[in-house]
Parts: structure tokens; C-alpha cells; sequence
């Protein structure tokens, strides 16, 4: 009973916070603030797409840069050229961002962990060539510009609706965001997901339990790759500009960095990964290569220290000091172990 | 010699798998009658284990045929040979380390709930169906084990004994129609030993064909109904565990010859 009323009380908590962070950023005039807030959204559901393949089916990729950057481009070749609507745009972004997800994840799955790593990288690289190098299609370095905002939202003459700052663009994010952790919920809390995680856990005892080990890997990387085609496309809409150095390498290390240090196979590790991130990379905008150096050494020491991220040291402090028993002793053993192995 | 009964749930004819220049299974036929509980015993390196990964596919053999209720089931892959009916535990449980019991079980059910994305996105009916199913399978599952008291207990700190109780549980969601158990009471003290071999006979007792490995002979005399004796990947003897007991190879294979004799 104890135990249900503490769940309680956490839940409002955060339903709560959640409301009056949602509403934060309406009493903020300084757009440059709204412009990190609706950053962060976007990284959040690309946090959320990679930690459902990485925390929660274990299997690492470095290319869902490239991903995100055929979201983006798809987007904007559609709106610019052939003038289509946001409303289109977003789902075919989607659709073949999925399609192409599937295409990398069929070829890239028959390896495992180091080798999957490589090939991720290897695809996320061409991609970022082909954004650089194909000028007549993707407008080479300079990418594609004058991306139009999303149509005005008209419902009669009650609502009229437009996208002219970026506080407008928010509550769209907002929403999007918002779907992306209620499909990540459906994901995990069913019998797919649940196969995941025991491909993560153990492959070979996933597979005697009847688990078809490879198309469910196949299946995740594919869905990972659509919240990479929401996110790129939203992006595009958002800061009306495409160019490719946004889709390189980088990218990719940053939304795994995301993943790592909120905390794998966690909806709330990966929203605070993408907060904390995203704010951390526009403090240092004056010195990107310092970024990446504070990159890497983060992901050592959370490797090092506390591998399940941000998620986990809060479960280490559950345990610390309330005194509940329940709660995870076995997980932080396991944590212990895995630091050690990383070290 | 390989006068095997093919009209067995499980019948393996002629096995072979080396590795390197290692014969680990050589020439291996035998059958399983359909609700029998089977044993398959030798000396630690006699190749039972690998037996049992040819059989669900994990390895696949050089030579020879496995069948499973009269399909060949031959080098199928792993998840198919589950699908097919086949439900095993390992010698050294495989749990998954973050989970409570009820999760570790539910997560044999994959076979009932199916595990397709779409209908899990739509919540379709037939999905929250399955879903519920599942959780009231695992639920009696749990009680057919005990382990319902337990089932929010993480269970990598269960105790061993439990821990191999958890793992028979998972492989039972899957509603096998034969269970492999891979040295299931092995580093057990005698009263977990006892208290597991009570849960083996109750399970066969549900219809469940059993096909157990172990070194220790006791333990098989008292439970299973028919006994193969393999040494150096071969068969040694065939029989029930009366007969396996006086056999003068078995004896040979256990003892060592000078006590043989002797």
C-alpha cells in the first residue's frame, strides 16, 4: 500500500512538473531561449528512437545521423521543389527515412556489436557524402534553403494558427514529442518489446524461446529510423535551412551520447540525456572542437562510473537513502559488474 | 544396432558432430516415447550437452537426422525448433538480469502473444487479448512452480535452487510438448535437489515429455522411465535404469575397469 501511495505521489509529481514546464517557455520572450527549448524536443525524439534500439534491444548504431539527415532533405527537397505542404512532407520524410532504415538495418544486422558499429558508421559516412556531394539534388555544401514554415493552422474563424516565431513551432513539438514517448510505451510494454530486451539480455536464450533473433533486430532498427524521419523533418521545418555538416559523424556520436548519459532503456534518461546535452553543446558554440572532446570524456566517465547513466545513479540514490530493500539491489550489482568490465 | 523406434516424439538417427578432430557426438541414435521422462547420462565430456544443441539447433550436425513428432527437424534454427514445440533450460541458467520473476516468465510467452508491432501500436483487440492471456499464463505458471510469492523478486538474487525454478517456468509458458533440461540439479544441495525432481515428475504428469541430462545416477533412477548412456559422444546402453544399472559397460564407463573386474 506504502509502495502504491509513493508511485502516487511520484507520478503527480511529474505530471505536475511536466505542466508547468510545458508552460515555462509562453512566459519567455527571449525567442533565443525557445529556439534551445524546440531543439531539445527534436533531439529528444531522436534520443528516443536511438535508445530504443540501443538501450532497449542492445544493439549500437553510428549512422542514425545519416538517418536523421535523409528525414531532413527528404522534407526539404519536397517542400522547396515540388512545393508540397509540412502536412506531406512529414509522413514521406517518415516513409522513407523507415525504408531506407530498413534497407541499412537488413544489411547492417547480419552483424553483431563491433562489426554492426562499423557498418552503421560506414553507412551514416555515405550518407553524409552523398548530402555533400550530390550538388544538383542537395545543393552540395550549402545544402537547401528557404524551407517554408508549416501552412497556417485554419479551423473557420475560431482558430487561426500560424508558424512565425518559435514559440509557435513548440506546441507542435510539444505534441510530437508527446506521441513519440506514448508509441515508445506501446513498443516496450508488448510482446515485441519484450523480445528485445531479451535479445539484449541474451540472445541465445531469446532464441530458445522462440524468438526470431534477426527480423526482431530488423524490425527495431526500422522503427528507430522513423522517429529519425519525424525528427528530421520537424528540423527542417523548424530552421528553414538543410546542409550537410549538421548530418555528420558528429551527430551520431551526439545523440548516442545522449542516450548514454540519461540512461539507456529509460523514456525519462533519454528526455534528460537530450536536455542536458543540448544545452551543454549551445553553451560551447563558440569552441566546437572543444565540444566533441567533452563529448568523448563524458562517455568514458559515465562508462566508467555510472554506465546505466543519469537513470542510474538516481536508482543508486533510491537505494542509499530510502531505506527500501526491493528496490534494485541486484541491478547495481550488476551495474558494479558491467563498470567493471568497461574499465 | 540402430534399431531405433521411430515412433517416438523425438527420434535422432545416426548423429555426428566433431569439432576440430574431437568427435563430441559420434553415430547417436536414439527415441523418446511420447510422456516418458528420458535420461540422458554420462561421464562429464560424454557429449550430452552437444546432444542437446543439435537438437535445437544451435550447432548443427555433420551427420544424421533429428525428428520431432515425425517432421525433420533437422538444423532448423533455434527459434523455429521452440515454435516447433521444443522448450529447454541450459546448465548454466541463462536469466535476464534486470528482471523480476513475473517479467523473466512473461518473456517465454512470446510464442502466445506473438510479438507483432502493429496491432501493439493499435492496441487492436486481439493484441490486449494476447497480452492478457499471457499474463494469466504466466500467473498459473508461477503457482505451478510456487514461485508466486516470489514474482516481484528480482530473480538473479533468488536463491540457485529457485533461480533453475525460474528458468523451468519460462521454458513452461511456452507450452512445450517436450522439455530438454540441461543438468537441471546440478551444484543443488539434496533438498532442492528433492523439491525439484517432485516438480519434474508433476510436470511430466501434465502431459510434458521430458528429456533430462545429468551425471548423477541417482537422480535419474528414481525418475526417469527410460535411460541412454552415451561416453565419448557413442552410445554405451539403452534401457530402463534396472537394467542400465547392472550394465557391465555403464559400470565400466562410471567405475573405470579395474573396479570392474574387481
Amino acid at each position: 500500500m506504502k509502495k502504491m501511495k509513493e508511485l502516487g505521489y511520484s507520478k503527480m509529481g511529474l505530471i505536475i512538473g511536466g505542466i508547468v514546464l510545458f508552460f515555462l517557455p509562453f512566459l519567455i520572450t527571449n525567442p533565443y531561449f525557445i529556439y534551445v527549448v524546440n531543439l531539445i524536443l527534436i533531439y529528444i525524439i531522436l534520443t528516443l528512437g536511438l535508445d530504443l534500439l540501443v538501450g532497449y534491444t542492445g544493439q549500437v548504431s553510428l549512422g542514425h545521423a545519416g538517418l536523421f539527415g535523409i528525414g531532413a532533405y527528404s522534407t526539404a527537397l519536397f517542400s522547396t521543389k515540388l512545393d508540397y505542404s509540412f502536412w506531406v512532407t512529414l509522413p514521406l520524410a517518415t516513409i522513407i527515412t523507415t525504408m531506407i532504415g530498413f534497407v541499412v538495418g537488413f544489411i547492417g544486422l547480419k552483424l553483431v556489436e563491433e562489426y554492426l558499429v562499423m557498418a552503421t558508421l560506414a553507412f551514416g559516412t555515405i550518407l553524409w557524402l552523398v548530402f555533400l556531394n550530390w550538388s544538383d539534388l542537395t545543393g552540395g555544401p550549402m545544402g537547401v534553403s528557404a524551407i517554408p514554415a508549416p501552412p497556417t493552422i485554419r479551423i473557420g474563424s475560431i482558430l487561426e494558427y500560424g508558424f512565425n516565431k518559435y514559440i509557435d513551432y513548440y506546441p507542435l513539438f510539444v505534441a510530437f514529442v508527446l506521441l513519440s514517448i506514448f508509441v515508445t510505451r506501446l513498443i516496450i510494454r508488448s510482446g515485441f518489446g519484450r523480445a528485445c530486451t531479451a535479445i539484449r539480455d541474451d540472445e541465445l536464450a531469446a532464441q530458445a524461446m522462440g524468438i526470431p533473433v534477426f527480423k526482431t533486430k530488423v524490425v527495431m532498427f526500422t522503427i528507430s529510423s522513423a522517429y529519425c524521419g519525424v525528427a528530421g523533418a520537424l528540423y527542417a521545418h523548424f530552421l528553414h535551412v538543410v546542409s550537410p555538416e549538421t548530418f555528420a559523424f558528429a551527430m551520431s556520436v551526439t545523440i548516442l551520447t545522449m542516450v548514454m548519459i540519461g540512461g539507456q532503456g529509460s523514456i525519462i534518461g533519454a528526455i534528460l540525456g537530450a536536455t542536458l546535452l543540448t544545452v551543454t553543446s549551445e553553451a560551447l558554440r563558440s569552441t566546437p572542437e572543444l565540444r566533441m572532446m567533452i563529448y568523448g570524456l563524458l562517455i568514458i566517465l559515465v562508462m566508467m562510473f555510472f554506465p546505466r547513466g543519469i537513470m542510474g545513479l538516481m536508482h543508486l540514490f533510491k537505494e542509499k537513502f530510502i531505506k527500501n530493500k526491493t528496490v534494485n539491489t541486484v541491478v547495481n550489482s550488476e551495474v558494479k559488474k558491467e563498470g567493471l568490465r568497461y574499465e | 544396432m540402430n534399431n531405433v523406434n521411430s515412433d517416438g516424439i523425438l527420434t535422432i538417427k545416426n548423429l555426428s558432430k566433431s569439432f576440430g578432430g574431437i568427435k563430441a557426438v559420434n553415430d547417436l541414435s536414439f527415441s523418446i516415447t511420447e510422456g516418458h521422462i528420458h535420461a540422458v547420462i554420462g561421464p562429464n565430456g560424454a557429449g550430452k550437452s552437444t546432444v542437446f544443441n543439435l537438437i535445437t539447433g544451435v550447432f548443427m550436425p555433420d551427420n544424421g537426422e533429428v525428428r520431432f513428432k515425425n517432421r525433420n527437424i533437422t538444423s532448423m534454427r533455434t527459434d523455429h525448433v521452440a515454435k516447433a514445440g521444443i522448450s529447454r533450460t541450459f546448465q548454466n541458467i541463462r536469466l535476464f538480469p534486470e528482471m523480476t520473476v513475473f517479467e523473466t516468465v512473461l518473456m517465454g510467452t512470446y510464442l502466445i502473444t506473438g510479438g507483432k508491432v502493429f496491432p501493439a501500436l493499435f492496441l487492436t483487440k486481439n493484441f490486449r487479448n494476447n497480452e492478457k492471456a499471457a499474463k494469466e499464463r504466466v500467473e498459473e505458471i508461477l503457482h505451478f512452480v510456487g514461485l508466486w510469492d516470489m514474482r516481484d523478486e528480482y530473480a538473479a538474487k533468488l536463491s540457485y535452487g529457485n533461480q533453475r525454478r525460474v528458468e523451468i517456468a519460462r521454458a513452461l509458458a511456452m507450452n512445450p510438448q517436450l522439455l530438454l533440461l540441461d543438468e537441471p540439479t546440478a551444484g543443488m544441495n539434496p533438498q532442492e535437489t528433492k523439491e525439484l525432481m517432485d516438480l519434474f515428475s508433476l510436470v511430466n504428469k501434465q502431459g510434458i515429455t521430458i528429456l533430462i541430462i545429468a551425471h548423477d545416477m541417482n537422480l535419474v533412477n528414481v525418475l526417469s522411465d527410460q535411460i541412454t548412456v552415451i561416453n565419448f559422444g557413442e552410445k554405451l546402453a539403452e534401457g530402463p535404469p534396472k537394467m542400465i544399472h547392472n550394465h557391465p559397460a555403464v559400470i565400466e564407463a562410471y567405475m573405470g575397469r579395474a573396479e570392474a573386474n574387481a
